[in-house]
């Protein structure tokens, strides 16, 4: 196979080489010019000297953290539910269907629903509340996002508990825990890795979604995504754009290795 | 395990189906309004969706977002095969690894970051912005998903099958083609599969190389949803949802067939042993 | 040898740092069923992966028919290999798994069919062929993998532990039904196996292996009868085996006892180590007893008793035995000199077969 392996490896690599080596490259050369395209470090000057992009920065950590919180919350318990019910591929499927709708749609839904005189409204008037300005602030960006998100919380967290070996359940009963001991004690320790995954899955994204701040958040919210997008095609100030993606990339490598699943050597296979 | 109709938990399920699809079939509802408005309900019409076919530039847009997703996952699949191939050839552990490791840079970047430094690589190249442009950033970001999806089948299969294959004459084109190609072809289904739909989904990576000339149908939403509320876009949204439950149906359907072919044979078998 | 058809000459091969193989020599002959014999490890699998052309050899030659086949590809060989899982392709069922390589052959497809009939009759599977292999047997699967390695009609048949996975009553019914199929065929049967009682109830010849190296060829019987050393005795069936010493041609020293033996052509007073086999020993009375013994344990085996027991010099002995005796009691054992087997340390296979030839002449001249 040996001869092969260098004709099958050729536009595999030419990919590795151009699409992943050379645009982080790229980006990382970029964050050294200024917008009049002179060598400096003033971009991380002006990122690190001045309260307005730390702020921004720790805003958006601040609210993919809510968001990642806020998931977990509500997809823990489907994942762990939905896991226990019969035909349970049939309702996993149907968990996965709704990412297949555009995630602009379901934006635009949203903008529908949480206008003046949309869904949510009537139904705080019904309750009594009365209406609220839902739309463009920070709690509705939350709940968008969260609501886009919690599929693919559910996913990695139903497949470790689905892998789980039942048997281990029954041991821990017949050793005398009770339900919420077999929960702490081995359920969960047990799909720790499944939250990691659905965790990494989660936030990252979460720190980027900049079309929702625009389209929900009515720019209340300001998350890196959306000020890389604006550097980038707004005020057309690369370098800028390009040093708070740097940041956003090294804040991505800590989420990795914050969350990644250190093996151990011979553990188990999967 | 038994359980009650009206378990509490069950209620927590119903509850989170409910929130998953409100929205969408909201938008759905709202595409048969004859009002112009996502908030009030003033009688039923087929007007929006008379609006939607009638709008040529939109049609357009479709059928280029369905030729990208389509291109870009088909060359995104056989490169992606191909480097599941080669990667799987690989014995040097940590040669594996790490290129293991850059395969999945692109799965796990933000689409900012992807959008952003792709269009830096395309003005660096000078590149126009445009059919191509989208294409590459594509193909180059459904590729790794590919991989990942061809590679634990490759790592499943049994090596000693390659040697049973060689053992019994099979040169290196015939071990591929008649024992790897048959093993793996589920997981390139599968990888071409959500090649597919990670390009149909895409936005952000789209919006930032997408220039002025071409657009796809994601960027063409934000671009009407920004303005506020047209009810075409929810007769498209309807669409799309229906085109949605078509792919899945269909992918049921080709899994049924295969299963009862197999019972097919089967049957006939036990016929055969019968007689 | 007339029609030597596997020749290895000095073949050597290496993993990184370790030698899986050193100086490997042998010759395999036509129509002959050989095992390679020996704990994992030893490197039998390694020497069967050089033969089918899955490894290379790092120094030495391979030959078959007279010419050098080292770089020669296994698709190219016209030796065949049933794995030890088997390997039958998944995706394909009974019938296009046997016609595997007759279809890469672009044999006509008549004469695969007359092929692959005839293959799946030879190992009991008629009437399979439109099975999956997802829907036969551990057994069955073993067949097919060996239907479909003679359909090609191979000159050389390796087989790679193949009936390590099947359960005892199965594998000892295979054996026989291997031992006779390759009778049928004629060809040459390769047969790795770390299992002992199945090299010995198989084979016409059996290699014991260990540490990459050949230690001893031969006869079943003559293995059994005549280990070379300490490794082979003991790999190959039970055996007590206790140091001694050599006081002169047919005259061994054990536990300060002199004892008549058969074994001649060493030095006097050479320190040697002596096997005798447990089915060998019959239990007596103290006062005939070459040796007195006092038993630790006794277990009933269905067609014997298993007694082990000690001697005053703390030795361990295995006993063999029809009848039974009790735990605590002193017991005599008695054996003939024949059943004395003396090894001497680090003899090689040359010297070792030289100097059995050289007294069983004279022992035939004194007939």
């Amino acid at each position: 196979m040996k001869k092969y392996n260098t004709f099958y490896s050729v536009p595999y690599v030419l990919w590795l080489l151009l699409f992943v080596i050379a645009p982080l490259v790229l980006i990382v050369y970029q964050s050294f010019f200024n917008i009049n395209g002179q060598l400096t470090l003033s971009n991380y000057r002006e990122y690190f000297g001045s309260g307005t992009y730390l702020r921004m920065t720790f805003n958006s950590i601040w609210y993919a953290f809510i968001i990642t919180a806020v998931t977990l919350l509500i997809s823990y318990p489907t994942a762990y539910w939905l896991s226990q019910t019969r035909h349970k591929q049939l309702w996993l499927l149907l968990i996965i269907l709704p990412t297949w709708i555009n995630l602009l749609l379901k934006a635009y839904a949203f903008i529908g629903i949480f206008s003046q005189a949309g869904a949510a409204n009537h139904f705080f008037e019904f309750i009594g509340i009365g209406p609220q300005q839902i739309l463009f602030t920070k709690g509705s960006f939350i709940l968008v996002a969260a609501y886009i998100e919690i599929p693919f919380m559910i996913l990695p967290i139903f497949n470790a508990i689905d892998e789980l070996n039942p048997s281990l359940v029954n041991a821990s009963r017949d050793l005398g825990a009770t339900n919420w001991q077999t929960f702490s004690k081995v359920i969960f320790p047990l799909t720790l890795d499944g939250v990691k995954a659905g965790v990494q899955a989660v936030f990252i994204p979460s720190l980027s979604l900049f079309m929702l701040t625009r389209l929900i958040g009515g720019n209340k919210v300001i998350t890196l995504g959306t000020a890389i997008e604006e550097h980038f095609l707004v005020t057309q100030n690369w370098g800028m754009g390009s040093t708070i993606g740097v940041v956003l990339i090294v804040a991505m490598v800590v989420i990795m290795f914050a969350t990644g699943e250190r093996k151990k050597k011979g553990g188990q296979r999967r | 395990m038994k359980r009650k109709w009206f378990d509490w938990r069950n209620i927590y399920l119903w509850l989170v189906f409910l929130v998953l699809y409100a929205p969408i079939f909201y938008l759905i509802f709202y595409s048969f309004n004859a009002g112009t408005t996502m908030t009030r309900f003033s009688g039923f019409s087929w007007q929006h969706y008379a609006e939607l076919f009638a709008d040529t530039r939109m049609i357009e847009i479709v059928l280029d977002t369905l030729l990208i997703a389509l291109l870009s996952s088909l060359i995104a699949t056989i490169i992606g095969m191909l480097g599941a191939l080669a990667i799987y050839g690989i014995k040097k552990v940590w040669l594996k690894n790490s290129i293991l490791s850059l395969n999945n840079i692109l799965m796990v970047s933000p689409d900012v970051i992807i959008g952003a430094s792709f269009l830096i690589f395309f003005t660096f190249l000078g590149l126009r912005l445009g059919f191509s442009s989208v294409l590459l950033s594509h193909i180059a970001f459904s590729i790794p998903i590919v991989v990942l999806m061809v590679l634990p089948r490759l790592n499943e299969m049994n090596h000693s099958l390659i040697d049973a294959a060689t053992d019994l004459g099979a040169t290196n084109v015939q071990v591929l083609t008649r024992v790897i190609f048959p093993f793996i072809t589920p997981g390139i289904l599968t990888g071409f599969f959500m090649a597919f739909t990670y390009s149909l989904d895409d936005f952000a990576v789209t919006f930032f190389v997408t220039g002025n000339g071409f657009e796809t149908l994601s960027v063409e939403i934000y671009a009407r949803a920004r303005q506020g509320i047209s009810l075409e876009v929810n007769a498209l949204s309807a669409l799309m949802f229906l085109f949605s439950l078509l792919l899945i149906g269909g992918y049921y359907f080709i899994e049924q067939y295969n299963n009862s072919k197999k019972a097919r044979r089967r049957n006939r078998m036990g016929a055969k042993l019968i007689k | 040898m007339a029609n030597t058809i596997i020749k290895f000459s000095g073949v050597n091969k290496r993993y990184g740092d370790t030698m899986a193989l050193k100086q490997i020599d042998f010759e395999l002959e036509q129509g002959k069923f050989y095992t390679l014999l020996g704990p994992s490890g030893c490197g039998k699998t390694t020497i069967l992966r050089i033969l089918a052309g899955f490894t290379d050899a790092s120094a030495g030659t391979i030959e078959f028919e007279g010419k050098k086949i080292n770089d020669l590809p296994a698709n190219k060989r016209k030796i065949n290999t049933v794995f030890q899982d088997y390997a039958l392709f998944p995706h394909l069922n009974v019938y296009d798994n046997v016609a595997f390589g007759l279809v890469l052959k672009k044999t006509a497809k008549k004469v695969i069919h007359e092929k692959v009939i005839e293959a799946l009759r030879l190992v009991q599977l008629s009437g399979y062929e439109e099975r999956e292999i997802s829907e036969i047997s551990g057994g069955q699967q073993q067949r097919v993998a060996i239907a479909r390695a003679i359909v090609n009609e191979p000159e050389v048949l390796l087989l790679d532990e193949p009936l390590s996975a099947l359960d005892a009553k199965l594998r000892t019914a295979m054996q026989v039904e291997l031992r006779q199929l390759q009778q049928r065929l004629g060809i040459t049967f390769v047969f790795v196996t770390h299992d002992q009682g199945e090299a010995l109830a198989m084979s016409d010849e059996i290699f014991v292996m260990n540490a990459g190296e050949i230690l001893q060829q031969g006869a079943p019987v003559d293995i059994y009868d005549e280990p070379i050393n300490h490794f082979v005795a003991d790999f190959i069936g039970e055996s007590n085996i206790v140091k001694g010493r050599m006081l002169a041609d047919y005259q061994v020293e054990i536990l300060g006892h002199q004892f008549e033996c058969a074994d001649a052509g060493m030095r006097v007073n050479e320190p040697v180590e002596v096997v005798i086999r447990p089915e060998d020993l019959v239990l007596t009375t103290v006062d005939k007893a070459k040796l007195t013994v006092t038993v630790d344990t006794q277990v009933f085996r269905g067609d014997i008793y298993e007694i082990m027991s000690h001697d005053d010099a703390g030795n361990e002995w295995l006993i063999h035995s029809v009848r039974k005796t009790a735990v605590g009691q002193q017991v005599g054992i008695y054996f003939e000199p024949e059943d004395i087997h003396v090894m001497r340390f680090g003899e090689s296979e040359e010297d070792f077969d030289a100097r059995l030839e050289s007294y069983e002449d004279d022992a035939d001249e004194k007939v």
